[in-house]
This record gives structure tokens, C-alpha cells and sequence, in this order.
């Protein structure tokens, strides 16, 4: 492409080369670039229900809008939605669901819903280009949930989780994962 | 790896089952909890030094204890022995199996005995069969290393 530009031009002065090279060599490399923006994925935050609705745990890494309510009344919001959510998803569908895992999205965030066998909920917010989400909850089922709550003697499972070790083992895990980018979307 | 955990479920169990009550004081229901684990660490050590000869001294039976014993119930070794030559022995573990899953700190600090009470009664449940009279007691300062003192009666 540079070899084209000079050949064109008899007389090549600095100032007309850098506008060319900005206008014609530049959108290639960028484009090359540009798969990278892809992974620019972010974490908002977690909620854990048990299995009768109660809010058992709650993080947030980014969040940018607060909802204007309690976090009583925003845990039983999203309880509430989720659960219509999930039976109505189960009524509508074509064919037989058998996944633990559901996810809505909007133009700004996508929700993350994985249901474990044994009804404990994990509701992950994460913006719209996040993979491997499916994956993650798994891992924070069982390499976190399970390893720090259910072994803990000292926490019970129908109640809200104080444990500081499984909160931070819990960020750990969010924040090694490839979805969890430190720059804000 | 599956009999480990049902270990640990079942401990975890006792400790509630002997503190469950509202009348129940901690030292009772701690002694209780030793107890229990001097009738295990008893019949268990007979069990495990079937094959094994006859020790030399007292400070090979402690060795015994902090190797093989934690190895088969804890699956691991005691990280660090240390005595006075005198009948005092303190084994130090870093990462003690039943406390790691609890915390990482200080969290929990008060409890943490509970949960120490079974394992002080089996290593002196242990000691007992091997010919060894001793009190032994546990201290737990930063989750989930712990300390546990084996005092050696003599005449």
C-alpha cells in the first residue's frame, strides 16, 4: 500500500503522506484490532436466593444506576420476576428444557439465571458481550458455594451467608474470570 | 475422597448435636466432645499400629502421631513439632482440615474450640493405648492453623 502511494506521486511531501497513510493504511490495521474490543466484558453484580426466595448473599463489583428501592424489596423484585420468568418459559417452550441455565438480554445488560438441583438460584448481571457465563456460575457452585457454605459448619443454609472467606473467595473467582474486565463499560 | 467428607459431615453434626439445649454450657458439652474422641483415637490407634513394631521412645510415638496418624485421618502432616524435652510437645498445623473451610482470619475465632475438642480427645485417646498419660489441650489464634499441646504425666 505504501509502495502504491509513493509510485502515484512524483512529488511526496510529508504533510499529503500522513494524510494518506491516515486515510487509506490506517483502517486496515485497525480493523485487525477491532476483535479485541469483544472482550471487553464486565461483572455488575450477584444475587444467591435459596430455594424459598430469601436473598442469601449479594456483591456488586459495578453499578452505575441504583434502582431507587431497598435491597429487601429488590431482592423480592427479582425473586419474583425470575420465578414468573422461569415458569413461563418452561409453559411456552417448544421443546423439553432440562437446563438449569437462563439469561435475558437487553441493549445494556444481560441477566444470568443458573438453577442448581437443588433450587439455589445464582443471578448474575453482566453487559452484553460476556461468554462463559454458564461456566462461571458452575464454578461459583462449586468451588465457592459449596466448599465455603455448605462445609462451614458455622453457616447455616437458610440463612444470609457472613462468612468472609466465601466472599472472598467469591470475588476471586469473579475477578480471574475472562467475563470480568477492570474498565467500565 | 468421598469418605473424607462424610467424616466432616458427621463431625460437624456432633458438635451441634452436643451443644444443642439451651442449658448446656460450653465446657460440658467441649468434654463431651473429648470423650468421644478419646474412645476413637483408643480403638483407632489399635486398628492402625497392627502392623508396625514396638516404639523406642516417647518422642517416636510423637512422631508417629504427627506423621501417620494426621496422614490417615486428616491427610496430611502436622506441619511443625516442637517440645521441651521435658513432657511438653506442641504440634503445629497451618492448614487444619476441619477448619479451612470456615475462615481465613480471625472470622469465627470464638467457635473454633468446638470443632478442636474431638481431635484433642483422639490424639490423647492415642496416646493412651501407646502407654503415654497425657492432657492435651488445642489453641487456635488465625484460622485455620492451630496449635495443639500435649502435656506428658509422669510417675
Amino acid at each position: 500500500m505504501t509502495g502504491l502511494i509513493r509510485r502515484t506521486f512524483v512529488a511526496l511531501d510529508e504533510e499529503i503522506f500522513k494524510s494518506l497513510y491516515v486515510a487509506l493504511i490506517r483502517p486496515h490495521l485497525e480493523y485487525a484490532n477491532q476483535p479485541r474490543r469483544h472482550c471487553e466484558m464486565t461483572i455488575y453484580n450477584l444475587y444467591l436466593f435459596d430455594r424459598d426466595g430469601q436473598l442469601l448473599y449479594y456483591a456488586e463489583w459495578t453499578r452505575k444506576k441504583q434502582s431507587g428501592m431497598t435491597k429487601d424489596e429488590e431482592a423480592k423484585l427479582m425473586y419474583g420476576m425470575i420465578f414468573s420468568m422461569k415458569s413461563f418459559v418452561t409453559k411456552v417452550s417448544p421443546v423439553d428444557l432440562r437446563e438449569g441455565y437462563m439469561s435475558y438480554a437487553t441493549n445494556k445488560y444481560c441477566l444470568n439465571l443458573y438453577e442448581t438441583p437443588s433450587k439455589l438460584k445464582f443471578v448474575l448481571n453482566t453487559d452484553t458481550h460476556a461468554q462463559g457465563i454458564k461456566e462461571l456460575l458452575h464454578q461459583l457452585y462449586t468451588q465457592v458455594y459449596v466448599e465455603y457454605v455448605v462445609f462451614n459448619p458455622l453457616c447455616s443454609l437458610n440463612k444470609p451467608i457472613e462468612s468472609e472467606l466465601f466472599a472472598t473467595k467469591l470475588d476471586e473467582v469473579v475477578k480471574q474470570s475472562p467475563a470480568y474486565a477492570s474498565r467500565p463499560a | 475422597m468421598a469418605e473424607e467428607t462424610v467424616f466432616d459431615f458427621i463431625h460437624m453434626e456432633a458438635v451441634s448435636y452436643v451443644f444443642q439445649g439451651e442449658k448446656v454450657s460450653e465446657d460440658e458439652a467441649v468434654s463431651k466432645l473429648e470423650h468421644m474422641g478419646f474412645a476413637t483415637g483408643y480403638r483407632l490407634v489399635e486398628r492402625l499400629t497392627r502392623e508396625s513394631g514396638r516404639y523406642k521412645d516417647e518422642l517416636d510415638i510423637m512422631k508417629y502421631i504427627c506423621k501417620d496418624l494426621w496422614v490417615t485421618v486428616y491427610k496430611k502432616q502436622i506441619d511443625n513439632l516442637r517440645t521441651n524435652h521435658q513432657g511438653v510437645y506442641v504440634l503445629h498445623d497451618n492448614r487444619f482440615r476441619l477448619l479451612t473451610h470456615m475462615a481465613n482470619g480471625k472470622q469465627y475465632l470464638q467457635y473454633a474450640p468446638r470443632y478442636l475438642a474431638f481431635t484433642c480427645g483422639l490424639v490423647r485417646g492415642c496416646l493412651a493405648n501407646l502407654g503415654v498419660t497425657c492432657v492435651v489441650t488445642a489453641e487456635v489464634t488465625h484460622l485455620p492453623a492451630c496449635k495443639f499441646q500435649i502435656q506428658v504425666q509422669r510417675g
